[in-house]
Formats: structure tokens, C-alpha cells, sequence
């Protein structure tokens, strides 16, 4: 008797991992397919259609945000270190709003940004977003390296598309 | 025979005289000690294992940020004393696994709390029942778990005092030179992870002082702890003046004192041309501004639903609006310095306002501290991860998590697992202070007590430094407590013990008496 209770307890804790697991994460685990408008205001953009053989950063921001601003200039300022990485910046402002940000830093000029507006609040709602600068880094085969709430120091987003 | 007994009483008690190698004889020997090594690292294994699926992150709150930040840039000071953080920092270069420091932290707080069971019982011998009551609150009691899954120092801090506390064990019952280097190094192992060390050396005093060993040993023994913390203190005060440009051994002593006194500030008149300086009379002002806009009544009941910790916690306090006004914070550095140079200040202000009305001190900052003493609030451990879904990137980048999410089984259930632990502290000192009465008059001259004497006043010295310090100089909360309580344990079961021989005794003595008659 007392090695059949042995036996049934460690069976328990040997199945205990596949009864608590938690799939919180699962998520985001790969760049979902969702549709952003570019600053055109007619051109209708799916992630899907980001380069496969490079890693995606997403940034989630909006044009007021003193943070934002600070995070778009490291990114600028870093653009030789990206070059290797589509960068995604998307933000639920208006289409205005968003051309007056792309003036002011000038980011037409650089080929590997992509300016969007989450114009149904598809990402917004996936990634249940509650501050800005919102970050997400995922690698060339589009798996979550890493995400970050806040503004995240530049050398931090260079270490995720490398690694 | 590898250990002796020497036979002191013709009851059941033991004094061992041992050599150096017959602790693991002891050990090895007896099969109840392998029961208990046995039962004690499977059940560590198991409820760790289990606790972790439940809790697969740490528990994170506003220190851990603060001592991780202090790892990561490897500061020789910090708010709190830097022993965790220099902990924090070599733990990372084995592992960024925030499961191996959890284990790391159980692990070693059970291997102390074995090593400190077995000693005792090397040296004492106790009921069954009292070995059952001290291994279940060891080892089988969700609160070391909890406390453990912190990043934070108290963990750390227990196990190091767990084996700091086996140490004066050994000092007191089997004194060898080798152990004044090993005290003395476990002494400064606590002094460096958390203030509440500050009254640990009057305990090694008292500890060698009562030791049965050669005078110059005490000495010796006493001193060198002592001496091994002097370079520690003048290390840490010369790098606060690095920091902030001024000397001083804690950035938080000063806030800690002026917060105390601000209990008592709208109580008293204070003539501020004798404050000590004018950042003290800009200070002062601040505060009489802040009470002269606060309803008295509900303010103190206010105060109360505080863990001694008001002035330090609230944004309108004074000291908030003085630090507010007087330092610009950009990011975790300056927060320090700024926190170090507001400390200076407020030590000041809060040392005059102590020395001009110690009574008025103990009237309305004491009482309300010594029911946190009593009844130690849970506080951070009621909630798990302050009830947030994130940590800060810090700690994100710091133990390489993918994403700053953070989830457990429950965020809120542990504050009914624990509640329980906060009533067992004042029950547990309650039946102390009814032991200590009943064996103080009626059992001292038993052979049994005069053999605990020795552990006994050092437990209530110990107990008593730490109420003093805690009514008197900190804010009190149950996680700090978690060692004192193991003590107030063993001290209760000792002298429970001593309660029961002497009912014996007296059944004995009534037997004969009527045999007599």
C-alpha cells in the first residue's frame, strides 16, 4: 500500500508541470498577420509581407510622446547598426500626425523603416498595450526575441536582432 | 567512542562533550538525524518543485529593482547595504536563471536550517514533539517559499543569520579558535546584507563574554568580528562621500530618523532658530506647513494603517517635498545621490527632534510601532508582484526574460496562506514571556535550566535587542521577524522543556511526600 501511494505521488508531480502550464506568452511567440495603412492614406500593408530573411522591430509609439521621440532619434542616430532589420513603427494618430513625424525626423530617407497606422487598433488590442514606447523584436523566421514596455536603450534592441 | 556524554542529571539530559568530528558521528549515528536530512531535502525538493510551477517567476517590488540596478552597475553603495547586490552580481556570471537564484536561496536557507536544527540537538536534548514543532516550521511551512521567491535580501539574510546564530551554538557550547574566524566572517556577511545586523555584535559580545574559554579567546573573539566590519563601515562611508559628498555608512539611517521624529512633530514646539542648520529650518517649515493642512483625527488613524514608514512613503510628505524641491531626478544614479544627500540632511533634523523630546518620541511613535512588533504586518508579502502583471526592463534584461510579463497561480491567495504567521508571532511570544515567568519563579534551581542558561540568555538577549531596535529605530514588517521568530521557537521549546521537568520533579517530590505520609 505504501509504495502504490510512492508510486501515485510521484506520478502526480511528474504530471503536475502539464496540468499548471501556462500558454500566457504563446501569443505573441510569432509576428502576427495584421494590416496597417501607410502614410498614403490608400495603401493597405500586412506584416506578412516583411522580409522573411530579416528580423522585424516593432514600435509601437505615439508622435507626442517624449519617449517615442527619444527612441525614434537612438534609432536614427543607430541606423547603420539596423540596417540588417525592418524596422516597423506604427502608431493609432492620425494619418496628419504621422506625416508631420515622418518630416521631422526625416524618416522617408531611410529604406528599412515602415511608418503605419493602426487605423483599426488591430495591434493595439493583440498586444493589449497600455504605454508607449511599446517594442517588440522578432528574428528573420519572425519568432519573438523580445518585448519591451518603455523606452528601451538602443544597444538593447542591436543585442535582440543579433542574437 | 569518536563522542562521549557526560551525564549531568540523572533525568534524561545530555551535555556532550564532543571532538571536531563527531558532529557528523552525531550524524551518522543516529537514525532520527538521518530522518530528519532525509526528510528535510526531499520535502525542500518537492515543495520547491511544486511552488514553482505555481509561482514560475520571482516575486519582484521596488528593492529588487534598486538591488538589481546596483549589481548591474556594480556600485559599492546603494540605499540598502550592498552585500545583496555584490551577491546579485556574482550569481549572474553562473547564472541569469531566475530559477537557480530562487533554488540558490532555498536551498540555502535549508542547508542552514538543517545545519542549525542538528546542532541544536547535538547540543540539546528535547521532546519528540518539540523536534516535530521546530522541523515543520523549518521545513514544511510556505513562508521560507514565499519569502525565498523575492529578489531581495532577506532571504539571504535569514539563512546567513541561521548560520551566523548555529555558529554562537557551537562558540558557546564548544568553543575552538577556528570558530572566531567563522563568526567573525558571518557576522560580516549579515552587517553587509541588511541593516537590521546593526545590533548583532552586542550579541557576540555577551556570546563570548558567557563562553567557556580562555580570556584573551573572548577577547579575541569578541574583537575580531568587530574588526573584520571597522574597514567595511570606513569603506562604505568614504564611498558615500564619493557619491553624494558626505560621510556615511547607510543612505537610509537619516530618512529612517527624521521620519520617526515627524510622528511626533505635530505634537511638539520646536523653536527653529536652534535647528541645527538652515536645510533643517527649510525642512521644519516644510512640515509645519504639511500639519497645519492636516485634520488631526483622521491623520493619526491615517498613520496607523502605515508600517512605521509614513514620511518615507507618502508623495505630500515633508521629506517627499523636500527631496522634490531640492534634487532633480533623471535616473536610478542620481536617484541615489539624491537620496544619500537628502539623508544627511534628514538625519540631522531628525536626531535634534529625537534628543530636544525623547518622551514625546516614545509617546506617539513607539506604541504604534510596538503593535507592528506584535503583530508584524505581511505587507509586500500579502500581494504577489505588488498584484502587477510586468516587472521593470531591468530586471527583464537582468534575468533575460523574452517578454516583462510575469504571472503566478494567484497574486493574491498567498496573503491568506500567510496570514496565519503574524497571530503565531504574538502566540509565540506570549507563551515565551508566560515560560520565562513560570521558570523564573519556580524553576530556576533546576539542574535542566542551568544547562539552557547559557542559549537561553543569549535568545533573549537577542530577542530583546531586536524588539528595542525594532520599536525604537525601524519601520516592522513580518518578513524581517522570520529569523526572531525561529529564536523565539527554540526559546520557547527550551523552556517549555524546562516547564515539563519540572512538573515531573514536582509529581516526583508529591509521590514521595505521600509515601511518607
Amino acid at each position: 500500500m505504501k509504495k502504490v501511494l510512492i508510486i501515485v505521488c510521484f506520478i502526480m508531480l511528474l504530471c503536475a508541470p502539464f496540468i499548471f502550464k501556462h500558454d500566457m506568452n504563446l501569443n505573441y511567440s510569432k509576428l502576427p498577420s495584421l494590416n496597417i495603412m501607410l502614410p498614403d492614406s490608400s495603401t493597405i500593408y500586412n506584416t506578412q509581407n516583411i522580409s522573411v530573411e530579416k528580423p522585424t522591430i516593432l514600435i509601437y509609439f505615439s508622435p507626442d510622446c517624449d519617449h517615442c521621440q527619444e527612441q525614434t532619434r537612438a534609432i536614427i542616430k543607430n541606423i547603420n547598426y539596423l540596417r540588417n532589420a525592418e524596422i516597423l513603427l506604427l502608431s493609432n494618430s492620425s494619418i496628419f500626425e504621422l506625416n508631420n513625424f515622418i518630416h521631422t525626423y526625416q524618416l522617408n530617407h531611410y529604406k528599412n523603416i515602415i511608418i503605419g497606422n493602426d487605423y483599426n487598433y488591430s495591434f493595439f488590442k493583440f498586444f493589449n498595450i497600455k504605454s508607449f514606447p511599446y517594442v517588440v523584436v522578432y528574428n528573420n523566421k519572425k519568432e519573438l526575441v523580445k518585448l519591451y514596455k518603455g523606452e528601451i536603450g538602443i544597444d538593447k534592441i542591436i543585442e535582440a536582432i543579433n542574437s | 567512542m569518536s563522542y562521549s556524554k557526560a551525564i549531568l542529571t540523572n533525568n534524561t539530559f545530555r551535555l556532550r562533550i564532543n571532538t571536531q568530528n563527531s558532529f557528523f558521528f552525531f550524524i551518522k549515528k543516529e537514525k532520527r538525524n538521518q530522518v530528519i536530512l532525509f526528510v528535510a531535502l526531499i520535502a525542500a525538493i518537492v515543495q520547491f518543485y511544486l511552488f514553482k510551477l505555481f509561482y514560475p517567476f520571482p516575486d519582484f517590488f521596488s528593492d529588487s529593482y534598486s538591488y538589481i540596478y546596483a549589481a548591474y552597475a556594480n556600485l559599492n553603495i546603494n540605499i540598502w547595504p550592498i552585500g545583496y547586490s555584490k551577491f546579485l552580481r556574482y550569481f549572474h556570471f553562473l547564472s541569469h536563471s531566475d530559477t537557480a537564484l530562487v533554488g540558490f536561496q532555498y536551498f540555502l536557507y535549508t542547508t542552514a536550517s538543517l545545519y542549525f536544527l542538528l546542532t541544536f540537538l547535538y547540543f540539546y536534548k528535547i521532546k519528540r514533539n518539540y523536534i516535530v514543532i521546530i522541523f515543520v516550521f523549518l521545513f514544511l511551512n510556505p513562508l521560507p517559499l514565499y519569502l525565498c521567491n523575492y529578489i531581495n535580501s532577506d532571504a539571504l539574510f535569514l539563512s546567513i543569520s541561521l548560520l551566523w546564530f548555529t555558529q554562537i551554538l557551537w562558540i558557546i557550547n564548544h568553543p575552538r579558535i577556528y570558530q572566531i574566524f567563522l563568526h567573525a566572517i558571518l557576522l560580516f556577511a549579515c552587517f553587509s546584507i541588511r541593516n537590521n545586523a546593526y545590533y548583532y555584535p552586542f550579541i557576540s559580545i555577551l556570546v563570548f563574554a558567557i563562553s567557556k574559554q580562555s580570556i584573551w579567546r573572548k577577547v579575541s573573539g569578541a574583537a575580531f568580528g568587530i574588526l573584520l566590519i571597522i574597514p567595511f563601515v570606513i569603506f562604505t562611508r568614504s564611498m558615500a562621500f564619493k557619491l553624494t559628498g558626505t560621510y556615511q555608512f547607510s543612505l537610509f539611517t537619516g530618512w529612517q530618523l527624521a521620519n520617526n521624529a515627524l510622528y511626533m512633530r505635530d505634537k511638539i514646539e520646536i523653536d527653529s532658530i536652534n535647528l541645527p542648520d538652515a536645510e533643517c529650518k527649510e525642512l521644519d517649515m516644510i512640515s509645519k506647513n504639511f500639519f497645519k493642512d492636516i485634520p488631526p483625527g483622521t491623520y493619526r488613524r491615517y498613520l496607523s494603517s502605515y508600517v512605521g514608514n509614513y514620511f518615507i512613503r507618502e508623495p505630500q510628505s515633508p521629506l517627499k517635498k523636500y527631496f522634490e524641491n531640492h534634487y532633480n531626478i533623471t535616473d536610478r544614479l542620481s536617484l541615489i545621490i539624491s537620496w544619500g544627500r537628502a539623508s544627511k540632511v534628514f538625519e540631522k533634523y531628525g536626531i535634534y527632534l529625537i534628543e530636544k523630546e525623547p518622551i514625546h518620541f516614545l509617546r506617539y511613535f513607539v506604541p504604534l510601532n510596538m503593535r507592528h512588533y506584535f503583530i508584524p504586518p505581511l505587507e509586500k508579502l500579502e500581494i504577489y508582484n505588488l498584484g502587477d502583471d510586468d516587472v521593470l526592463i531591468i530586471a527583464q534584461d537582468w534575468f533575460d526574460y523574452k517578454t516583462p510579463e510575469v504571472y503566478s497561480v494567484s497574486k493574491t491567495i498567498q496573503g491568506n496562506i500567510l496570514s496565519v504567521f503574524p497571530l503565531l508571532f504574538l502566540f509565540t511570544n506570549l507563551y515565551l514571556l508566560g515560560c520565562l515567568a513560570v521558570v523564573h519563579f519556580k524553576g530556576r534551581p533546576l539542574k535542566i535550566y542551568h544547562s539552557f542558561k547559557g542559549i537561553l540568555l543569549v535568545n533573549i538577549f537577542f530577542l530583546f535587542a531586536n524588539f528595542c531596535f525594532t520599536i525604537l529605530a525601524t519601520m516592522n514588517v513580518l518578513r524581517y521577524q522570520i529569523f526572531p521568530m525561529i529564536i523565539l521557537i527554540v526559546s520557547a521549546i527550551l523552556l517549555s522543556e524546562c516547564v515539563d521537568r519540572m512538573s515531573i520533579n514536582q509529581k516526583s517530590i508529591d509521590g514521595n511526600s505521600n509515601s511518607i505520609f
